[in-house]
């Protein structure tokens, strides 16, 4: 699991019949503390967020946990959206 | 599995339903001798009730769902034990720094 922010969605027409309700979004990496890392992520969108949210993603098997993405080809899921990143990068930085 | 500490709590409210009654954590992973490394972890804690400064044991990919009350969860890091103390023998203390 990893913390990230959800920078641009992906727009695809020409998809496998698995993939039709999917939500595709790139989500950028960031590290432990909370900085952002320059990597980035393709995940499914498993609860419905929007641009700029902060989100928590789950990789591997787990990504096919959420019910949307049960059935799909999922390797990587935005399954939480964190509520207020600034004042817990701030009190991060204070412990 | 891994070793660390809990550093702070990842509160959301918008979730996947089946995460409803777990929290999230950062936890910052340590050496043996209690030292930070420069390595953190974002775990799931769902019933030991556990908090900011415990000493805690994380198990990582498709077995933190076998942790009581985890399964069918999307989580794939868990917080599995708390730590109370680590003894390591002493020809082997060099072991404990990275």
């Amino acid at each position: 699991m990893f913390i990230g922010r959800v920078i641009g969605n992906i727009v695809s027409t020409a998809k496998r019949d698995e993939l039709q309700t999917a939500k595709l979004f790139i989500v950028e990496v960031y590290d432990g503390r909370l900085e952002p890392t320059g990597k980035y992520e393709v995940s499914f969108d498993a609860i419905g967020i929007g641009l700029g949210d902060y989100v928590l993603v789950c990789g591997g098997s787990a990504a096919r946990m959420p019910e949307i993405t049960s059935k799909m080809p999922a390797d990587s899921s935005i399954m939480a959206r964190i509520d207020d990143f600034e004042k817990l990068k701030k009190e991060f930085k204070e412990v | 599995m891994d070793f660390g500490i809990i550093k702070k709590e990842v509160v959301c409210t918008v979730k996947d339903p089946k995460v409803k009654s777990v929290k999230f954590y950062i936890v910052q992973l340590l050496n043996l001798d209690k030292t930070p490394r420069n390595e953190y972890a974002v775990c799931a804690e769902n019933t030991l009730g556990l908090g900011v400064g415990d000493y805690v044991l994380i198990v990582k990919g498709s077995p933190s769902r076998m942790l009581d009350g985890n399964k069918d969860m999307p989580i794939d890091q868990a917080i599995s034990a708390r730590v109370e103390s680590i003894d390591i023998d002493e020809k082997y203390k060099d072991l404990m720094k990275d």
